[in-house]
């Protein structure tokens, strides 16, 4: 266990800058989930804790210790890829006991070692087997356990989640988490799947061009994310954002949305700003319910699923999505005309640059 | 009516071939062009053929009637010509006076078992070429000869240069010490006291750096040229490739103050000779006889450049002024014509071993001597008792039936599962390659199996069943520990083989790695820089390794001295002789490696090596856990292949060491070959040793094949 500190972490190749200036900090076994679209440096930035690729500049410390020079071999770290990078000719076994054999540990301590992680991931059955006899799940259960066996001090999981289908991935998902719980090793994880990182995290760290946007437990990320971006990336379906103004009173202030929409905004929390700023409301599907609340607009698709439905609703400009529930449900169609109310008391307002200003309060 | 009637006017065609090119070829046109002007009504062909494939040519076209009427050669092989029927006798058509028209040295090489053969046109012999401002008096004796030598020689420069360890140069210093041809039932008597003498005669001016060692003709006209060499032992041939800067002269080589002989050089007659299929004897010796006369005579001499043999012709006043035309005229009394026993082609090869082991220092001559003895009646060994072909023929027609059983069989077959259609389809289809295949390799590799159940001399075949194989296998002529024994020439090819497919192997390896760094500049030029070799043909590249390896001139040697190193005489020991070829071949093979390996690694996922330099990996386990097991798949038939080729990499062998010393370099190919080509034609032994190679191989790719299929199912 190893806390795992970057400051001012930058990485370019050549004229494009890629990572700019990242500062983390991960406490010994805290497990952090790094997330953001494609190109956004997460994989980077791992790469480089690994020391699979150098800092252009800032400091990488594992454990206290300044690590920016050193070796991936002499850092102490397990890592598992996106693509597993099994030894294609090497025995389960000896894949998981690679790392090992090369430390020149003893054969009855390998032995006993890769025994015991083959159990921990059941691959006792399959020791013998080279890895173009496995199943998906199976050649990603062996790359945790050639990291595991190392008992290094940091786990790193570049997507290794990606490559499998749906419901093995919730499986691993799982398991992942009880082994965590069990090894209590320090873990970075990097996804672009934010249910993943959701379900998964201590702590989420949000990255985007490059650039760190927030770090929280998950559900601060979803309850208060910093900006729009934050706000965009976490929570499916997305959140809906409504263009519009400041209007009311400097102590009731109110928000005039697309249409006759009026909401009042006492309850954010946060320095909000003056009359007649130009503001952007953040409302999550299930903040939107039907009723005469000022919006309105026709249905342009419906996502089933049973006792609920996402209702996709034109409102002037913008596409809203709204989340029913029972009979509204059931009862929703494509080219019907939707009117909707949001619950008060809810939502999250967003500066014209992006910044959130007011956050609802209380959780629900 | 009166034109039919005329002898002179009888409507002929007679064809002509002959080797001549340059100015030779220009005089025979001529005088080609004099005769069809005096006899009008005839059809004169001529058709140059190039030296080297004229005899092959001859021997395959006039049997089956499409030769020449009349060809113009050397007459060194008229006694194999007439064995195998090639030659018509002249004797009835030419009589003593006619005879007595050539100087009278030239006619009797011309005989065969008292018969003539062909008229003469001209002769070669060697003699004394001396740079006159260096030499100005020609040397009457050998002991002048050296003292002018020595007062020449030093660094770099020569007394006295020729192919010195060509027998054919050679020749003089034999027959100055007394030599005879025949004098034993080989035309040479290697161990008479004249070959061992001439042996330690030479050896002296060699170590004495009188002699240049090693010398190649291009080596003696550049050393000649370049005012590096004072004289020079040649024939009427050096003439042309003297610089108009230098002023030579021509004289008659010297006698030997020993023996008080003169050395005589080998005579060898140009002759016209008539076929014994020409269509018409009289009409063809009618242009032979055209082409023998005077007046031709004197257009090749002076337009040509030919030595004469027309004796009318030396009473010209423009051939008795050409001081080089006579010269040689005035080395043809000392001369000693060439054999035309087909024997004598045997005595080649044992005297230029010998010869050559004399020079090479460290050998006494008496020693060298004994070894060209060895290999004398090794090369001639006894022709194995003929055999009854019955319990082979046998044994064939067993193989057949069983053969044709199997082939019923599977018809059969295919007919009852009612395959035929599809079947006579698929045959339609792969019926051309399916012919060109058995035309191409099926019925070469018949033949040559037959073969080796024959022995071959001089034409005739005998069939001696397994002889040549117990001859072979029991390595009768030669302990199996000497060179030219079958288990010594597989001892060497298995060594050859092996540190040849290690070396491509590693350094092509190595030089992938360094190419498959992604941070490498100039990448794609280092590629194609490194893949040259494998460009350039493999005889050029290995005539400049030879060429490289060259004990005086040699680039390899000049660099040795260069740092203060002793220069290496590389094709005088085992060891550096098949370090030579091994250089030449490393050369040649690390190229194909190389890209084997580039292609290989470019298919390795760079996340395996990063998953691996997590695990802890240095760059060497790396290399050993990670990038040589995945290499391994396409290795192991890029090696099996290369162990193949290199086995039978005949170019290289053949070219660079040629064998050399004794023979303790060659391979069981180039040894074949030896026994083929240039050991009295003993096809049947040399099949024999093809089919042993083929038994050889075919043992290592079931082998291999097995290692193959191993390492596929691990992959």
């Amino acid at each position: 266990m190893s806390s795992v500190e970057l400051i001012d972490v930058h990485k370019s190749y050549d004229e494009t800058e890629v990572v700019r200036g990242i500062s983390l900090r991960i406490e010994p076994g805290e497990l952090l989930v790094l997330v953001g679209p494609s190109g956004c440096g997460k994989s980077t930035t791992l790469r480089m804790i690994a020391g699979l690729e150098e800092l252009s500049s800032g400091e990488l410390r594992i454990g206290e210790q300044r690590m920016n020079d050193v070796s991936p071999r002499d850092r102490d770290i397990g890592m598992v890829f996106q693509s597993y990078a099994l030894y294609p000719h090497m025995s389960v076994f000896d894949n998981i006991a690679f790392g090992l054999t090369l430390r020149k540990v003893a054969r009855a301590e390998i032995e006993q070692r890769v025994g015991e992680v083959a159990q921990m991931l059941g691959l006792a059955e399959l020791l013998h087997r080279k890895p173009g006899k496995l199943s998906g799940g199976q050649r990603q259960r062996v790359a945790m356990g050639r990291a595991i066996a190392r008992r290094p001090k940091v786990f790193l999981f570049d997507e290794p989640l990606s490559n499998l289908d749906a419901a093995l991935r919730v499986q691993m998902r799982a398991e992942l988490q009880a082994l965590h719980a069990q090894l209590g090793t320090t873990m970075i994880y990097v996804t672009h799947d934010q249910v993943e990182a959701m379900t998964l995290a201590d702590r989420i760290a949000i990255l985007d061009g490059g650039i760190l946007q927030q770090v929280g437990p998950p559900l601060e990320l979803y309850q208060r994310p910093a900006n729009r971006f934050v706000a965009s990336f976490i929570g499916s379906p997305a959140m809906n954002f409504l263009e519009g103004r400041i209007g009311g009173t400097g102590d009731e202030p109110m928000f005039l949305g697309p249409g006759d929409l009026q909401l009042p905004l006492g309850h954010l929390d946060g320095e909000l700003s003056a009359v007649g700023d130009e503001v952007c409301l953040g409302l999550r599907p299930h903040d939107l319910s039907p009723g005469t609340g000022g919006l309105s607009g026709e249905v342009e698709a419906v996502e089933a699923m049973g006792w609920e439905a996402f209702a996709h609703v034109r409102v002037g400009e913008d596409l809203v999505i709204a989340r029913l529930e029972g009979s509204d449900a059931a009862a929703a169609s494509r080219g019907q005309t939707l009117h909707l109310q949001a619950q008060t008391g809810r939502g999250t307002l967003f500066a014209a640059d992006g910044k959130a200003i007011g956050h609802s309060g209380a959780s629900d | 009516m009166m034109l039919l009637l005329a002898p002179a006017a009888r409507a002929q065609e007679v064809t002509l071939w002959h080797s001549y090119r340059g100015a030779e070829q220009q005089a025979l046109d001529t005088v080609l062009d004099d005769f069809r002007g005096a006899h009008p009504s005839w059809t004169v062909t001529a058709l140059a053929i190039p030296y080297e494939v004229m005899a092959s040519k001859l021997t395959t076209t006039i049997p089956r009637g499409n030769g020449p009427d009349l060809f113009i050669f050397a007459h060194e092989r008229i006694g194999g010509w007439v064995k195998s029927g090639l030659l018509a006798p002249l004797d009835e058509h030419v009589d003593e006076a006619e005879r007595a028209l050539f100087l009278p040295q030239t006619i009797p090489p011309l005989q065969f078992q008292d018969k003539l053969y062909g008229l003469p046109l001209a002769f070669k012999s060697t003699a004394l070429f001396r740079n006159t401002k260096l030499v100005p008096r020609a040397p009457a004796n050998s002991a002048e000869l050296v003292d002018i030598a020595r007062g020449f020689s030093r660094e770099g420069r020569f007394g006295l240069a020729y192919q010195s360890d060509s027998f054919y140069f050679h020749a003089p210093w034999f027959f100055g010490h007394g030599g005879e041809l025949f004098s034993t039932e080989a035309a040479i008597d290697y161990t008479g006291q004249p070959f061992v003498r001439s042996l330690a005669f030479i050896a002296r001016l060699q170590d004495e750096k009188l002699v240049p060692a090693e010398a190649t003709g291009a080596l003696v006209s550049s050393l000649f040229n370049s005012g590096k060499a004072a004289m020079v032992l040649s024939g009427p041939w050096f003439t042309g490739e003297i610089d108009p800067s230098i002023d030579f002269a021509v004289s008659p080589l010297p006698t030997l103050n020993e023996t008080g002989l003169p050395s005589s050089p080998f005579l060898t007659d140009e002759a016209v000779f008539v076929s014994s299929l020409a269509k018409d004897t009289t009409s063809a010796l009618d242009l032979a006889r055209h082409l023998a006369g005077r007046e031709s005579a004197l257009t090749r001499a002076i337009v040509g450049r030919q030595v004469v043999a027309n004796a009318a012709a030396w009473t010209d006043p423009r051939l008795r002024g050409d001081a080089v035309l006579s010269a040689f005229r005035a080395q043809l009394p000392t001369t000693v014509a060439m054999d035309n026993r087909p024997e004598m082609r045997d005595a080649w090869e044992p005297a230029q071993l010998g010869l050559k082991k004399a020079l090479r220092g460290g050998t006494a001559p008496a020693v060298a001597a004994a070894a060209a003895a060895a290999r004398y009646r090794a090369i001639t060994r006894p022709l194995p008792p003929k055999a009854s072909p019955q319990p082979y023929i046998l044994l064939a027609a067993v193989a057949l039936l069983a053969g044709l059983g199997l082939l019923l069989r599977w018809t059969t077959g295919v007919v009852r599962r009612g395959e035929a259609r599809s079947a006579v389809r698929s045959w339609t289809w792969a019926g051309p390659a399916t012919f060109a295949t058995l035309v191409l390799v099926f019925l070469p590799f018949l033949v040559g199996l037959v073969l080796a159940f024959f022995a071959h001399r001089q034409g005739d075949w005998t069939f001696v069943g397994m002889a040549n194989f117990i001859d072979i296998l029991l390595s009768r002529s030669y302990g199996p520990s000497q060179p030219m024994s079958f288990y010594f020439a597989l001892g060497v090819t298995l060594l050859w083989t092996v540190l040849n497919v290690a070396l491509h192997l590693g350094i092509g390896l190595a030089l992938a790695l360094i190419l498959n760094r992604a941070t490498l500049r100039l990448r794609p030029l280092y590629r194609v820089l490194l893949i040259l070799p494998w460009a350039v043909p493999n005889y050029i590249t290995a005539l400049i390794w030879k060429g490289l390896f060259h004990k005086q001139f040699g680039a390899i040697n000049g660099f040795l001295e260069l740092l203060g190193l002793e220069a290496v005489s590389w094709f005088s020991s085992f060891g550096t002789a098949f370090f030579a070829n091994l250089c030449t071949n490393v050369w040649l093979g690390f190229p194909f490696m190389m890209v084997i390996c580039m292609g290989a690694l470019q298919s390795i996922p760079t996340d395996l090596y990063e998953a691996a330099e997590i695990d802890g990996a240095s760059w060497f386990s790396k290399l050993r856990y990670v990038t040589l097991p995945l290499l391994r798949p396409a290795l192991i038939p890029a090696v099996l292949l290369g162990t193949v080729w290199t086995f039978n990499s005949f170019n290289i062998v053949y070219l660079v060491s040629g064998g050399e010393p004794d023979g303790a370099t060659e391979i069981l190919i180039s040894e074949a070959y030896k026994w083929a080509f240039t050991r009295r034609e003993q096809y049947g032994y040399a099949a024999a040793y093809a089919v042993l190679i083929f038994i050889i191989l075919l043992g290592w790719s079931a082998i291999s094949a097995r290692l193959a299929r191993q390492a596929e199912s691990n992959a």
